[in-house]
């Protein structure tokens, strides 16, 4: 029998499973890794013990890290002894995150720090009066006053004015306080300088009962003393302060997560996620008499215990029985949307769902939209999007296997389930639209409004990152990879909207008709300063780069004039040739880098040897991808090994895991298929714009344009991401900070960017399935 | 001829495929042959020929950082010999109370028996230094060496006196 005369459909159900058998290998060649589950301390009253990294089965503590001791009483305590490392208590298990080295303030209360005593004349959430020295301090959440003086902000920046601007509105006051900084030198809005104390000796921070005195980043020790409760018999350092334990408290030490199941007859700690993982077979840790571990098989399938199936099964129910009363849908429809709902709730309990159900939940809806696909385009492109995720969860499942502690699954559940619960809620838009009249375009003025929204959206969800968040994101989600679908989409409607200016008329036409590109040239330069002023990295701006040639090559490519043409395309090819130039002429003489803005990273990336600090993760990366060879070390060695300490290895450098563990052909073969998935989208995009077309120059409607337009903005986010991610990897870009699209675990790009660029290129190709030009 | 026009775009497009594909992995594999190629190592950190004058412009220099950043704060003044010989570092804040020395002189806290961190140079250069010092990798590298010799660690340390002064070792 011919290849060739297999049928299309039986070769997607082959490409389909193909990385289900890479899945099956990666579980079957785990290591066989014991996890800890409860943790039992066995106390007599009056007795104390120390429990460290061993003890705790926690990577990342100290080795002594806490005294537990059993009152006389038969209660518990436990005491933070880690130097440097906090320990986070959660009273109930509730959100409140409290620290042991904390302590409430309360009117007549004193403390002293170094050699300054502070009494409490007052202690309300939004008001607190101290006296020290005869002089009066009185604090707002915002601002410190000084013998009823307001004191000048520290550093004047907008983003503080902003947040307190913020504050004065209605139920925002308490999210937006900052807490005030003892030590230092200087008494300024949110600091209170104390001779012979280092400033972040101790912190004053708001609580919903008043504030509390917590220890602060520059607290140790043997730091200057901060003594709580000072003038009474129950004294003592807020370094050695003692939390009570009772059943449901949890606790976070190092990293690792605990439960207190049980306080009598001994305590008992249920062990939630980020344990150390230890191989069955091997002497276990060395424990203490009076400490048992009770160990356990990873569970792959079958959850440890109840509660890591509530939001999965709570989530998915409510879904499926929202589809099937409330939205009156077929068994179809409302079982596609109580999946999307189990997905989410997979993503809500990602810390301790079993490790392959995210996994098993979203590879179905790869498989449906691979086999109900007509259009042979968008079967190629959805094909090379499984084969590119395959790789991808495989790669982040091996993460999470190999890895010689517990919780790593989360990355690549995460991705996982949220791409299942799009993929899920596609398929119910699918479904409902084979009801109707197949895929119809919105009107223009919906067409208007929607992206108005999109951008409103984009840009609120940024501003809300900018008062809330870090550079990490603001709630574990990205705001930026919105405004980028935002700005790709805005920018293709004013290409396309905007009557293709170059063949306009003149005058007060070619002027209004400018007014469409207002939008995109306004959020650009927002991302713009955003990633300039906030993030204070240039890596968004190369992404935006990228992304503007590829804009660019797409408006040469369709202007009317064949002369405007050639010129447009040979700018571009002589920009990207100049910057290439320019990239290796900058890696020859750092030192002329122009700006001090990022200049470190230019130094590093010309030289990493002499910056074995700065330039550490792209160190350990280069010497991990230099171990794997072209073989790699998958194929000999089941646990991750010394990868897994590069930073951010699951994210900006999970290229790097993938290089050390699969080796140098696979690498190869994903780039090779990366490649071919941008190729198809750009030949969507032109296959799009032939659509509706009258002649060389002219369309009927404007939707062709704007769906190339958008395809190949979005294809060029696309390149960019991929080329920033092997670049940072492999060391030939001084940049940092991109995450690989379709292998990296990031969450907020796979579902803000990239899903709906491929959702629009399938529907786009299917439509033109029906409607052949 | 509307078959064969078809035809001709698809095989455009296989074309431009098999161009990309050609493409990245051509430009991929080029720099994993240089990467796993045994010769190509990371440069060996070599002698510094001359230290930079502190309060001048930041040159570059073929030391490693963390040697570069401890002698130019030595210089500076950000990292001074106590009378127990110990280091003392610069403190965190030194950025605001230079500034609020000058702005608002009656809002700096009172000295106590610290150091007195105001006097000494101060400029773009040193304020440079004391960011790189207090708030990178680099220099949380050099504090931890300064709180080692300090608490007098007999473990091999950066820090070593050599003829009377201070220097840093890049190896033991």
């Amino acid at each position: 029998m011919r290849l060739s005369s297999i049928n299309h459909q039986v070769w997607l159900g082959l490409i389909w499973l193909l990385p289900i058998l890479g899945a099956g290998w990666t579980v079957a060649h785990a290591p066989a890794w014991l996890e800890p589950h409860r943790l039992t301390v066995a106390l007599e009253p009056g007795q104390s013990i120390v429990l460290g990294r061993e003890t705790l089965a926690a990577l990342q503590a100290d080795g002594e890290h806490v005294r537990v001791n059993r009152e006389r009483g038969g209660s518990w305590r436990l005491a933070n002894l880690s130097p440097s490392k906090q320990v986070v208590w959660q009273p109930g298990g509730g959100r409140d995150d409290r620290l042991t080295r904390e302590w409430s303030l309360t009117s007549g209360a004193m403390w002293i720090i170094g050699a300054h005593t502070f009494t409490v004349s007052m202690a309300k959430p939004d008001r607190l009066i101290l006296q020290s020295g005869g002089q009066r301090w009185e604090y707002d959440g915002f601002n410190l006053h000084w013998e009823g003086r307001r004191l000048p902000e520290c550093h004047e920046h907008w983003r503080t004015h902003f947040r307190e601007y913020l504050g004065h509105l209605p139920g925002l006051h308490r999210g937006l306080q900052r807490p005030l900084r003892l030590g230092g030198g200087v008494y300024c809005a949110d600091r209170l300088g104390l001779a012979g104390v280092p400033i972040d000796t101790a912190l004053l921070v708001s609580d919903q009962a008043g504030f509390v005195l917590r220890s602060g980043a520059a607290g140790r020790p043997d730091s200057p003393p901060v003594i709580v409760a000072a003038g009474t018999p129950e004294a003592e350092s807020l370094w050695q302060r003692s939390v009570p334990l009772a059943v449901g408290d949890q606790l976070i030490i190092g990293r690792t997560w605990y439960r207190v199941a049980r306080t009598t007859p001994a305590l008992e700690l249920t062990v939630l996620t980020r344990a150390w993982r230890w191989l069955a077979g091997s002497e276990p840790p060395a424990a203490s008499p009076n400490v048992s571990v009770q160990w356990r098989a990873m569970a792959w399938l079958w959850p440890s215990d109840a509660e890591s199936l509530g939001w999965p099964l709570g989530l998915g129910l409510v879904t499926l029985t929202l589809g099937r009363v409330v939205l009156r849908g077929n068994w179809r429809i409302a079982t596609a949307l109580g999946l999307a709902g189990a997905c989410l709730g997979l993503y809500v309990s990602r810390l301790v769902a079993p490790i392959l159900w995210p996994y098993l939940l979203a590879w179905p809806v790869l498989g449906i939209g691979l086999m109900t696909v007509r259009s042979l385009w968008s079967a190629r492109l959805l094909a090379t999007l499984t084969v590119l995720l395959g790789i991808g969860w495989i790669a982040l499942l091996q993460l999470a296997t190999g890895a010689g502690e517990s919780g790593w699954s989360r990355y690549g559940g995460s991705s996982a389930a949220l791409a299942g619960m799009c993929g899920w809620l596609v398929w119910v838009g699918w479904n409902d639209e084979r009801q109707r009249p197949l895929l119809r375009w919105p009107g223009r003025c919906w067409a208007r409004w929607g992206l108005r929204l999109l951008s409103g959206a984009a840009v609120g969800l940024l501003f809300a990152q900018v008062v809330w968040g870090d550079e990490n994101g603001w709630c574990g989600f990205q705001p930026f990879e919105l405004t980028k679908l935002a700005l790709v989409i805005a920018a293709a409607y004013g290409l396309a909207a905007g009557g293709l200016w170059w063949r306009s008329s003149k005058g007060i036409v070619t002027f209004l008709q400018g007014l469409h590109y207002l939008s995109p040239v306004v959020l650009l330069a927002m991302v713009s300063s955003f990633a300039l002023t906030f993030l204070r990295d240039f890596s968004p701006l190369v992404l935006l780069a990228f992304w503007m040639i590829a804009l660019g090559w797409a408006v040469a490519r369709v202007h009317s004039r064949p002369v405007w043409r050639r010129l447009g395309q040979l700018t571009i090819l002589a920009l990207v040739l100049f910057a290439v130039a320019g990239l290796a002429w900058l890696r020859e003489r750092p030192e002329k880098f122009p700006l001090d803005f990022q200049a470190d990273r230019i130094r590093v990336w010309a030289a990493p040897a002499q910056y074995p600090h700065v330039g550490y993760q792209l160190r350990r990366a280069l010497e991990a991808i230099h171990a794997g060879g072209w073989q790699g070390t998958i194929w000999k060695e089941p646990v991750n090994g010394q990868i897994m300490t590069v930073p951010a290895v699951e994210d900006d450098f999970m290229p790097a895991f993938f290089m050390s563990r699969y080796g140098g052909w696979a690498a190869l073969a994903l780039v090779g298929i990366q490649a071919m998935f941008i190729g198809i989208l750009l030949i969507i995009a032109d296959r799009a714009a032939r659509q509706g077309r009258l002649d060389s120059d002219r369309w009927a409607t404007p939707e062709p344009l704007f769906i190339y337009f958008t395809l190949y903005g979005g294809a060029g986010l696309l390149i960019a991401h991929f080329v920033v991610s092997w670049g940072t990897n492999l060391g030939f870009l001084p940049v940092m900070g991109q995450p690989m699209s379709l292998l990296s675990a990031a969450g907020s790009h796979l579902i803000l960017l990239v899903m709906p660029i491929v959702a629009l290129a399938v529907a786009v190709e299917e439509k033109n399935d029906d409607n052949p030009p | 001829m509307e078959p064969k026009s078809r035809l001709n775009q698809s095989g455009r497009s296989g074309i431009f495929l098999l161009f990309l594909v050609a493409l990245s992995t051509g430009l991929l594999y080029g720099r994993l042959v240089a990467l796993y190629t045994p010769a190509v190592t990371l440069p060996v950190t070599q002698p510094r020929s001359k230290i930079a004058d502190a309060t001048g412009p930041v040159k570059f220099s073929k030391r490693r950082e963390d040697a570069e950043l401890f002698e130019q704060a030595l210089m500076a003044g950000l990292l001074r010999l106590d009378s127990t010989g110990r280091i003392a570092v610069a403190p965190a804040d030194l950025p605001l109370r230079q500034r609020w020395a000058n702005d608002h002189p009656d809002l700096l806290a009172p000295q106590g028996g610290e150091p007195d961190w105001l006097r000494g140079s101060w400029n773009d250069d040193v304020s440079r230094l004391h960011r790189a010092l207090h708030f990178s990798a680099a220099g949380r590298y050099v504090s931890q060496q300064i709180d080692l010799f300090n608490a007098r660690q007999p473990k091999f340390l950066h820090l070593q006196w050599r003829e009377g002064r201070l220097i840093w070792r890049d190896r033991p």
